[in-house]
């Protein structure tokens, strides 16, 4: 059943496509609606499942379109979908005509079983796609649509922006994110678990409350406690916590619980630090309190000016203030108006003069000249004192002076300027309110957060910032505290609710203290926007939780490994696959799972992404089953890595494509005999000619064999007369035997008779060649690599097409000159022969196909440009499809390229196509090089009875020498008939073992002709001098002792493989 | 045969000239050979031949084009087809244009291939001398009526058998 699947999200396409392949469906997918609409006007489809969000074209549009074309409206529309969810959306999708609607996220299981029912729906035709759809409706549905599609387009972009924050979590994030089991236990945590000095690997498995102090372990452990007993509990706290190097560190603390079937799992905890926090609450507080201090900052000097008898007398602070002794001035009004500032005489004369006679306050500031001419400033303040009649009689005040206070002034200003800045530039809100609540600073972060300005909200009652019930609370709850100040909301950071001016209630945290400012008790808080963290909290809570749907269930291995391939953990699917359990898989790297030929591939990935060359790999490759058996998947890997980029762990996921390879092996093969039969006609030509003119020859040869006899008789009859006749006339007999030869031409004949048997020893050879090289072609799929000479394939592929190419095209060979590589030959072979075909019969009379080769850097490169009709540019993009074909129906098989496309990628190389039209088509073929004489490919068996030893030895030989296979035997029978398979170069064999002992099979292993060249290293367990001596003589090439170290199996393996290392 | 026959070979392979120049040495005739079709034309228009053995697959011209080719200049020629290749198509449009004798398959069998040429040369031949005797009859027919013209009668034999000339 052809079913077309819509989404945005390859990783959703991904998984849809593993469930519908999995019930059997053929599946195509589209990434937007645009694409949808094209692919099904291309094919034909019996479902359509498809996303309603996506970009370009959503799925209402989609639904609509298809129901509007009559060819596609027949075809059941399947809706899921993540964003709309509500009933109405439902309506709105079956009004458009979707035929059923279901909403995300569904386990994997249940979409399955659901999009089976939907299926069977289809076949049995209860579902039928034709839905009649309501004129009217539509065009409401239209504006309805597009009005939701905006608005969502744009919550779709700050979703995956928050989306793709969390999912790199680790570079984003200041706050150390960790997951705990039940018990508290620390499962996860991100890579800013650095700011507790421990690593990831030290801290999984801690008790996340052991990490506290003793004084603050009760709250982590009563979390736990809580959790337990009741699903859902979350806490936030604010706690210290001792990192390794023994410091602490003040924390807070966001803690929430994993819950399963409401059954609490673990712990999902946000902590961050807030030492530095601290700190500039501390330091804020301090600059508050010099605020106060500064106020404080003032010299006073008290004066008595009795009027009646004009005596004035100074304190000795106004003395010193005036910069005179005590003695040194006369004490009266004028004395004192000498010392004040020409220039300011008057104005203290007509302060004095209003004071004492119109009752106004005597409040003034003046400037006084020193005895040492230095001007002071002053303020001056005074009462006067009235008697009966309403006369004065004294008048007493203070002076100030200001001179010190106009710079404490500015430092106060200064200091004040300064605060600003701090709050204005702090990035979190700071509000400063009075007992009463009312708001005396509102930062410019608050502004910004609350949407009010300074002076909307300065003077009000701070609760115009909450939301109700706080709202009204507030007054009694401020009373209450000033009442008690034990109250613990102070000095504690809560998580509480704001409410902006427009009316929108979001997530606050709060941390409330309190400064005293000229015995004013003011609050200082200070506010951050937490909304983005709780739903980065909830998004990566859900993520985590779809994230474990897919680990648990679907079908697909998934694997985190380290940065040497050790494998940490692995989903049940990943166990299952390659049948090893839990325990064995975590004592295996990836290479010891890895089939040999597959290693270097698998280690250069490995290692490139590890090293930050490549943040992710796609590779096809092969692993060897706990049951012997292999299995082909198609694995990617990306890399975890933290802040810095350094690399973390390495996420896999692993699908089983065996069939498919065994499916491509056969289609390879097929199209193989199929080009085979295309180039028949040309390979009769090729065969016929030399058998043609051998033939003829040997009829030839045949006839002058017969000629030649005759003359041999007539000669022989000649001489017999000569010699019978005395009378023999020597000249005539010459003259005879002359003309017996001119009779026959014996001097042409012989000529004649050389060139035939040349000419065909030349057609024997030739045929001889063909012969070969359509056999190297065709024979049954050899899939292992062997070290191969580039340009040599490319010479037995011309003589294969060389009859197509020869009289249609001029060939011109560049070769540079390329060291061997490792390929599959036979298989290069049908590549070159499909590109070498096509280029011919591109061309339409008469061209040039140009073979070019030559080595860049680590690659080797094919060219194979011909000056025929080109691609066109259209069509340039389906080239590699499998079955898209340009050649009439029978001609082609549509396969040649595709395969050949797959054939290169086996080989890791690229295979690029360049045309233009009417000028040619040059198709590049880029192999990577390997050094052959670099890989060392030894076949070994190892032969024990103790399992753990055969499992060390095997695994020895693996790392010593990574392209190596190693079979192993149990023993010395099974070994036997394995030799014979498996063709070994060596054979490690222990000597005690039931049944044929290791010294007798290794004497029949160099007595049989088959085997002798095999290299056997005896091993033994047992303590016994001669034995060395016995395993010699058995014919070992050498002999080792248990326990056995890799150094000293490699010295013996390159003593007995000498030659071939 | 009663005279020297001249037979063209055509073949991009040397060695299948060779083979068929040895073929043919003991037979009396003349044996050209050419290595593609425009050597065969060159070699067509500086001597007369009287039958041709051509390959079919050859760079440039092929040799059922260059059959065609020379079929209005040189009608007579005697034209054998010797291909590698069993091209259905090309066979049945060798035949279509009527302008091929035989079609012979490669790997060939010497005895054959010399008695189809033999034939074919018998068969040439014959056709020659009818043509040479028809032509001699034309002359001598166009004699004796010039001759009639001059004297009336003359060429009718009268019953006596006596000749009156007036």
């Amino acid at each position: 059943m052809n079913v077309l699947i819509v989404d945005d999200k390859e990783e959703t396409l991904y998984l849809l496509e593993t469930l519908l392949k999995n019930i059997e469906c053929d599946v195509v997918s589209a990434s937007n609606g645009v694409k949808a609409l094209e692919k099904l006007r291309a094919g034909s489809f019996k479902l359509i499942v498809s996303d309603i969000l996506m970009p370009e074209m959503d799925g209402f549009r989609l639904c609509m379109e298809v129901k509007k074309d009559n060819k596609l409206k027949d075809i059941p529309f399947v809706f899921y979908t993540a964003t709309y969810t509500d009933e109405k959306d439902e309506l709105i999708a079956l009004k458009a005509g979707a035929n059923k609607f279901i909403r995300k996220p569904v386990e994997p299981v249940e979409f399955t079983k659901i999009i089976q029912s939907v299926i069977r729906e289809v076949k049995e035709g209860k579902i039928k796609g034709d839905r009649p759809v309501l004129e009217k409706e539509k065009e409401v549905f239209k504006l309805y649509n597009q009005r939701l599609v905006k608005k969502l387009e744009q919550k779709m972009l700050e979703l995956k922006e928050s989306e793709k924050k969390y999912h790199s979590l680790c570079e984003n994030v200041n706050d150390w994110i960790f997951s705990t089991d039940q018990d508290g236990c620390i499962t996860g945590v991100n890579s800013r678990v650095e700011m507790t000095g421990y690593s990831s690997g030290e801290i999984i498995g801690k008790r996340f409350t052991e990490l506290l102090t003793p004084r603050s372990r009760e709250v982590g452990i009563n979390f736990f406690q809580r959790a337990n007993k009741e699903a859902g509990t979350s806490d936030f706290f604010e706690v210290e916590m001792i990192k390794k190097d023994g410091k602490t560190l003040n924390v807070e603390i966001s803690i929430s619980s994993i819950c399963k079937a409401k059954k609490f799992i673990g712990g999902f905890g946000i902590a961050r630090n807030i030492t530095k926090r601290r700190r500039d609450q501390e330091r804020l507080r301090a600059s508050l309190y010099s605020l106060a201090e500064a106020q404080r900052i003032a010299h006073l000097g008290n004066w008595e000016w009795n009027i009646l008898k004009n005596e004035l007398h100074f304190s000795d602070e106004a003395y010193r203030i005036f910069g005179l002794k005590a003695q040194e001035i006369n004490g009266s009004y004028e004395t004192f108006l000498n010392s004040v500032h020409p220039d300011d005489r008057e104005t203290v004369k007509k302060a004095v003069n209003e004071a004492l006679y119109e009752n106004k306050p005597y409040n003034v500031d003046y400037r006084i000249v020193l005895p040492n001419g230095a001007e002071r400033f002053i303020h001056a303040q005074a009462e006067v004192v009235f008697d009966q009649s309403g006369a004065p009689v004294r008048m007493f005040g203070t002076v100030q002076d200001i001179t010190d206070l106009n710079k404490t002034q500015e430092a106060l200003l200064d200091s004040a300027t300064r605060l600003r800045n701090i709050l204005d530039n702090a990035a979190e809100s700071i509000i400063t309110i009075d007992e009463q609540g009312i708001i005396k600073s509102f930062n410019l972060a608050s502004e910004r957060m609350f949407g009010y300005s300074m002076n909307e909200v300065a003077g009000k009652n701070v609760k115009m910032l909450m939301p109700e019930p706080y709202r009204s609370k507030h007054d009694s709850y401020l009373k209450r505290y000033l009442k008690d100040s034990e109250s613990r909301t102070l000095n504690v950071v809560r998580e509480v609710v704001g409410r902006r001016k427009n009316g929108t209630i979001f997530p606050l945290e709060l941390y409330v203290s309190e400064v005293r400012l000229e015995k004013q008790l003011t609050f200082v808080g200070i506010l951050i926007d937490i909304t983005k963290r709780k739903l980065a909290e909830e998004q990566l809570r859900d993520s985590e939780a779809r994230f474990r749907a897919i680990y648990e269930s679907a079908p697909l291995g998934i694997v985190l490994s380290d940065s040497k391939g050790k494998i940490l953990q692995a989903n049940p699917v990943f166990r299952r696959m390659l049948g090893y359990s839990e325990d064995e898989l975590q004592r295996m790297t990836f290479l010891d799972l890895t089939l040999a030929e597959d290693r270097q591939a698998t280690l250069k990935n490995i290692v490139d992404l590890v090293d930050e060359k490549q943040d992710f790999f796609r590779l096809e490759k092969r692993y060897n089953l706990k049951d012997g058996s292999l299995m082909w998947a198609d694995v990617i890997v990306s890399a975890v890595r933290d802040a810095d980029g350094k690399f973390k762990y390495s996420f896999g996921i692993f699908k089983d494509i065996t069939e498919k390879k065994r499916m491509e092996t056969m289609l390879i093969q097929a199209e193989k005999m199929a080009s085979i039969g295309q180039l028949a006609a040309g390979i009769a030509h090729e065969i016929n000619n030399p058998i043609g003119f051998i033939d003829s020859n040997l009829n030839t040869l045949n006839r002058y064999g017969k000629k030649l006899t005759e003359y041999i008789h007539q000669v022989h009859d000649l001489l017999k007369t000569a010699v019978e006749d005395d009378d023999c006339d020597p000249e005539e007999f010459i003259n005879e035997f002359n003309q017996l030869s001119q009779n026959i031409k014996l001097d042409h004949i012989l000529e004649n008779l050389k060139d035939a048997i040349a000419e065909s020893l030349d057609g024997t050879a030739r045929v001889k060649k063909i012969v070969s090289d359509l056999k190297d072609f065709s024979r049954t799929d050899k899939t292992e690599f062997e070290s191969a000479d580039i340009n040599n394939v490319l010479e037995k592929t011309l003589s294969l097409v060389w009859n197509e190419l020869k009289y249609k095209a001029e060939v011109v060979k560049e070769f540079g000159s390329l060291p061997q590589i490792e390929c599959n030959p036979g298989r290069l072979t049908q590549v070159f022969v499909n590109l070498l075909v096509n280029a011919v019969q591109a061309i339409e009379q008469h061209g040039v196909i140009k073979i070019k080769t030559f080595q860049v850097r680590n690659s080797i490169k094919v060219q194979i440009s011909d000056t025929g009709k080109g691609i066109p540019e259209d069509q340039l993009g389906k080239i590699f499809d499998a079955f898209f074909t340009t050649k009439e129906p029978g001609k082609g098989t549509g396969l040649g390229l595709s395969i050949s496309y797959n054939i290169i990628s086996e080989h890791r190389g690229i295979i690029a196509v360049e045309s233009k039209k009417g000028v040619g088509t040059t198709f590049t073929v880029t192999l990577p090089l390997t050094k052959a004489d670099e890989v060392v490919k030894l076949k070994v068996i190892v032969v024990d009875d103790d399992a753990m030893v055969r499992e060390s030895l095997s695994k020895m030989v693996s790392q010593l020498y990574p392209f190596s296979s190693v079979a192993i035997a149990e023993n010395g029978f099974d070994a036997g008939n394995l030799m014979n398979l498996y063709e070994p170069d060596l054979i490690l064999l222990d000597i005690t073992m039931p049944g044929i002992s290791g010294l007798e099979m290794c004497k029949r292993i160099k007595d049989s002709t088959k085997h002798r060249k095999r290299k056997v290293v005896l091993i033994t367990g047992r303590v016994n001098d001669d034995m060395q001596q016995q395993a010699y003589a058995a014919g070992a090439d050498a002999f080792l002792r248990k326990p056995i170290t890799a150094q000293e199996l490699k010295q013996a393996i390159q003593k007995v493989m000498a030659g071939r290392l | 045969m009663s005279e020297k026959h001249t037979i063209l070979l055509i073949d991009d392979e040397v060695n299948v000239l060779r083979a068929l120049q040895r073929l043919f040495e003991g037979e009396d005739c003349i044996i050209l050979t050419a290595e593609n079709a425009a050597e065969g034309l060159k070699i067509l228009e500086q001597a007369p031949v009287d039958l041709i053995i051509s390959d079919h697959r050859m760079p440039g011209m092929s040799g059922l084009e260059f059959f065609e080719k020379t079929l209005p200049q040189y009608p007579d020629v005697i034209r054998i087809i010797l291909t590698g290749q069993a091209e259905l198509e090309m066979a049945i449009k060798a035949i279509n244009n009527g302008c091929v004798y035989k079609f012979i398959l490669k790997p060939w069998n010497n005895y054959d291939l010399k008695i189809t040429v033999k034939r074919a040369l018998e068969q040439y031949h014959l056709l020659q001398d009818n043509k040479d005797l028809t032509k001699e009859l034309k002359k001598r027919d166009a004699v004796l009526q010039e001759l009639e013209k001059k004297h009336p009668g003359i060429t009718r034999m009268p019953e006596d058998g006596i000749y009156r000339l007036s």
